[in-house]
């Protein structure tokens, strides 16, 4: 815009002086509008200086600004050079005063005015001066004009003068506003670059289907090095699939359209053609505040992708080898279920004499065999029973379940091996246990592992302990007090526990092998597997029973201190009173007698010529008769098979005897109902010295006791020859005879003693005592076999023989024992008539005589 | 006393059943493989047949439905004599038709009570299977 200079108002003739206003203002006009559009000082100032001059035609003019208390010559145009650049005191000079006093200074001669400090003009041109303040009110700075000769510019031109000054205010302010405010902006701007520079995320945004803006992570998931490449590519050419196909634009659109946000995991291509699985976040921003935006966050993926896709391989590769092993071991089972049949069906065959006697040792090779396989099949079905749990195959069948007695019962399994080993087993069941919400053989299952490995693991005369008792939570949480222990995950779940716990005093177990019991297919030490025969796979077993009654199980042991498992099942009673319980029991228990069917008889006993004497006599009479040949095999048919109607039973039996059996039999409610025929050997009975009639003892042995047994057994302190009795006392446990022997001698009865069968056999041959007292759990020779031994002599047949025996028999046992039996007879005595008859008795009101002729 | 037939491929297992029905007076057939097992059937109906299950070429189950849908074997009684024992086995081999279920290994008081029971039971088989 050109701008030429207005001649002084007064070197003007009055027709020009009055053409002057009109002009001035329009210049005004024009620098105000200039000024309007004005963004800098710079701009403000240049605009200004030369307005300034132009307006009043003067030959130069400044442009002051206060700069604390200085006044800076910022800028100037004039005919030669003034201050421009230079500060001076806002009191020594005209700009300072006009500032400070906020008035316009119209100087005609400088060099006269007190206000100017002389010797600042001399170098210059200047002989006169106007100056006006920018901003009245609070000036922050000042406009001079100035004239070479002495003038004196017009009201109105000063006027015009301030008036420009105002302007140059409000110009100044705006740029003030303005600069601020794009300050702002950079701010904000560096702070949202900030921002997406540094988000873990890739930014795209989108006008009108092409990416305007990104961030660097957009650049580096895409590969690229700088976000800028992005700029300008369609959405198409960004989200780039392999088969080229717009699904995802599509996709994308219609969720817009919806109003919803687009997400979507996609695998798309880079310009390097390499694959990345990408997710992808779009939606529309707002359409007022941006017509046609989106934004679209990207994010790589391809790792957690591959990890998932890794993870889906693996879950698939366990289940794949979870049904091979499940393959396997179904095809493993039949396949050593075949041979086994053989080998366990030939063995019991003859085992059993089904094709002839045998002679001892081929009967004890025979039932190694046969025992072998028992073991074998034991082993296939343990590894089944894990790996059917390990499966999740294996279902709870739990029933209201009478926790003592199913307890006791477990107890008896092993009271016969603990018995031989001379482990003392004790129980702690209280009567309070009552019914819980249990699977009976699974839970029978835990326990007899635990029992049997206590057994196991723990030298002859050491103990084992059962205990029993219902806690709470925090009780079953209280750790172990005397011994390390090592608890399997807690399940939770249950407010009451039933905690079952066997504790030995065996050969414990290390902190490390503690660790690691409980693991399925983990054998935990390869020592113990050859020292100890077993599965191996007992307590992982007991572990996986457990928990799958919603359970766990611990281990507190120490090496030397013995061991101490422990097992705790959701104690979940059930409703009804215990008569309710009584009375379902006992018509659950009651022996059914369906019409016509033929009674079934178990006849115990072991030999064979009486047994089948005993199976003609029955099955003339129309029984089905079942034989078994120890007690042992009688529990076993009696826990496997159906209840017979009657059982016979022979006390005299290798292994556990026949008391013990019929203690068994009615401890158990199955079979408690059965009614029993003893049939008992008392050959020599007319001595009354037989076993039979024998008293027996339980030990530890009393004094008293034993004085008064041989008191009853008629065995005084003197011999026959009216000599010192003398007495044998054999016993495989040293101190039982030592003890025993210093009763005898108490009682003035010398005493021999024998520490083994064949010791005794041979002390007694020897010496021929007036009495032997005899133990019948003892290795390599039993007692059984002992009197056997001593009446096939005529020397020693007559010998008054006392047996000693650890059972767990007291007297009132023998008493409630005998209760039971309905009959004790002699097998010499033995007749078709009087058997049958007193089997008929026996079987009362539910005999029901078979179909004549079958 | 009967005529009972064993269909089973392996010899000892085979030697041990007849051993075992013999010895109670039965009168024993005896087949290595199902095809021979079904002749002997047709040849001569005994009440019973204890078949084996995994029998190589046909399998004891397929022998057993050609055997229950015989109208000429509607009073022979097939049951599965077999070393499949897991849980579940007995289940489906009774789905598939057959009368009965005795796992190996035996134990031959229980194999005998079996095949007794299967015996006396004979004369009256159940309605069900008669009628199909």
């Amino acid at each position: 815009m050109k701008q030429t200079a207005l001649p002084a108002e007064k070197e003007l003739d009055p027709a020009a002086a009055s053409l002057w206003y009109p002009q001035a203002m329009e210049q005004l006009v024009e620098v105000v509008q200039r000024l309007s559009m004005a963004r800098d000082l710079a701009t403000v100032m240049d605009i200004v200086r030369k307005a300034a001059r132009n307006l009043t035609g003067a030959d130069g003019a400044t442009f002051v600004l206060r700069d604390g208390n200085k006044c800076f010559y910022a800028e100037e145009d004039a005919i030669s050079p003034l201050w421009k650049g230079q500060r001076f005191p806002m009191n020594i000079c005209i700009s300072g005063w006009v500032m400070l006093n906020r008035a316009p200074a119209v100087i005609e001669d400088i060099y006269a005015d007190p206000r100017i400090p002389a010797d600042a003009y001399r170098p210059t041109f200047v002989r006169s001066l106007a100056m006006v303040p920018i901003r009245t009110m609070d000036p922050i700075g000042a406009i001079g004009n100035y004239w070479a000769q002495p003038h004196n510019p017009t009201a109105q031109q000063v006027k015009l003068l301030q008036a420009l000054a105002d302007t140059t205010a409000v110009a100044m302010e705006n740029v003030r506003i303005y600069e601020e405010l794009e300050q702002r902006v950079r701010e904000r701007t560096s702070e949202v670059s900030a921002i997406l520079d540094n988000v873990q995320v890739g930014i795209v945004f989108v006008r009108d289907g092409h990416a305007v803006r990104a961030n660097r992570k957009a650049a580096e998931i895409f590969g690229l090095d700088s976000s800028n490449v992005l700029l300008g590519r369609s959405r198409g050419q960004l989200f780039w699939v392999e088969d080229g196909s717009s699904a995802i634009l599509r996709d994308a659109q219609s969720s817009f359209s919806a109003g919803k946000v687009f997400d979507a995991e996609v695998r798309l291509l880079r310009r390097d053609q390499s694959k990345f699985w990408a997710h992808l976040v779009a939606k529309t921003l707002e359409a007022e505040a941006s017509p046609g935006s989106e934004i679209w966050m990207v994010d790589d993926i391809s790792v957690a992708k591959e990890r998932e896709s890794l993870l889906t391989e693996m879950k698939l590769a366990a289940e794949e080898s979870t049904r091979f092993k499940s393959e396997f071991l179904a095809s493993m089972s039949h396949e050593l279920r075949t041979p086994l049949n053989a080998i366990i069906g030939f063995s019991e065959v003859m085992r059993d004499g089904l094709v002839g006697e045998l002679d001892d040792k081929q009967h004890e090779y025979i039932c190694d065999i046969f025992d072998s396989g028992q073991h074998l099949l034991s082993l296939i079905n343990d590894v089944l029973d894990l790996s059917k749990i390990e499966a999740g195959k294996m279902v709870l069948e739990a029933e209201e379940t009478d926790v003592g007695h199913l307890l006791s019962s477990s107890l008896t399994i092993v009271k016969e091996k603990s018995l031989a080993h001379h482990i003392a087993l004790h129980s702690e069941i209280p009567e309070s246990l009552g019914m819980s919400w249990l699977d009976p053989r699974k839970v029978k299952q835990i326990v007899y592992n635990l029992l049997s490995n206590a057994v196991k693991f723990t030298p002859e005369g050491g103990e084992v302990t059962l205990r029993a008792s219902v806690v709470d939570h925090r009780q079953a949480m209280a750790p172990s007090a005397n011994l390390p222990e090592v608890r399997m995950p807690w399940p939770g779940g249950a407010d009451r526990f039933l905690q079952i716990s066997v504790s030995d005093t065996g050969i414990g177990i290390s902190p490390e092998d503690m660790a690691r019991l409980f693991q399925p297919f983990v054998q935990i030490d390869s020592r113990l597997s050859r020292q100890f025969e077993g599965t191996g796979l007992g307590l992982a077993l007991v572990r996986k029973l457990a928990e799958l009654h919603g359970g766990s199980v611990a281990v507190a042991s120490q090496i030397g201190r013995g061991s101490r498992f422990t097992v705790w099942l959701p104690y979940r009673t059930t409703m009804g009173d215990e008569e309710n319980f009584s009375s379902i029991g006992l018509g659950a228990k009651a022996p059914s007698w369906p019409d016509g069917r033929s009674p079934h008889v178990l006849v115990v006993e072991d030999n064979d010529l009486a047994a089948d004497l005993i199976r003609l006599q029955l099955e003339a009479d129309d029984c089905r008769v079942m034989r078994a040949a120890s007690a042992e095999a009688a529990l076993s048919m009696l826990d496997e098979g159906p209840l017979p109607d009657l059982i016979s039973l022979d006390i005299l039996l290798p292994g556990m005897d026949g008391w013990e059996l019929l203690a068994r039999i009615k401890e158990d409610r199955r079979s408690s109902d059965i009614p029993v025929v003893i049939i008992s050997i008392l050959a020599d009975s007319g001595k009354g010295l037989s076993l039979g009639a024998a008293e027996v003892l339980q030990k530890p042995v009393l004094s008293e006791d034993l004085n008064n047994a041989l008191k009853r057994m008629g065995v005084d302190r003197r011999g026959a020859t009216g000599q010192r009795a003398a007495a044998l006392v054999i016993d495989d446990d040293r101190n039982v005879v030592e003890i025993i022997s210093s009763h005898l001698r108490k009682a003035d009865i010398d005493a021999l003693s024998a520490y083994g069968g064949a010791d005794g056999i041979r002390l007694a041959q020897e010496h021929i005592p007036d009495l032997i007292i005899l133990d019948l759990m003892m290795p390599e020779l039993s007692g059984f076999e002992v009197v056997e031994a001593l009446k096939l002599r005529p020397e020693t047949a007559d010998i008054p023989i006392l047996i000693l025996t650890a059972k767990a028999l007291t007297r009132e046992d023998r008493r409630q024992l005998n209760g039971h039996v309905r009959l004790i007879m002699e097998k010499s005595e033995f007749s078709h008539g009087g058997f049958i008859s007193e089997v008929r008795r026996a079987l009362g009101s539910k005999w029901k005589k078979a179909p004549a002729g079958k | 006393m009967a005529t009972i037939l064993v269909v089973e491929d392996n010899p000892r297992n085979l030697k041990l059943a007849a051993f075992l029905l013999r010895k109670e007076g039965h009168e024993v057939l005896e087949a290595a493989d199902a095809r021979a097992g079904i002749e002997l059937a047709r040849r001569y109906r005994p009440p019973l047949v204890l078949m084996d299950i995994q029998l190589a070429g046909t399998d004891g189950l397929s022998a057993a439905r050609t055997l229950k849908s015989d109208p000429f074997l509607s009073n022979s009684k097939v049951y599965a004599l077999t070393a499949l024992a897991m849980k579940g086995d007995e289940e489906n081999i009774r789905a598939a038709g057959c009368d009965g279920y005795i796992a190996k290994p035996i134990r031959y008081r229980e194999f005998l009570q079996t095949v007794a029971a299967a015996l006396s039971s004979g004369d009256g088989a159940p309605t069900s299977q008669q009628s199909e």
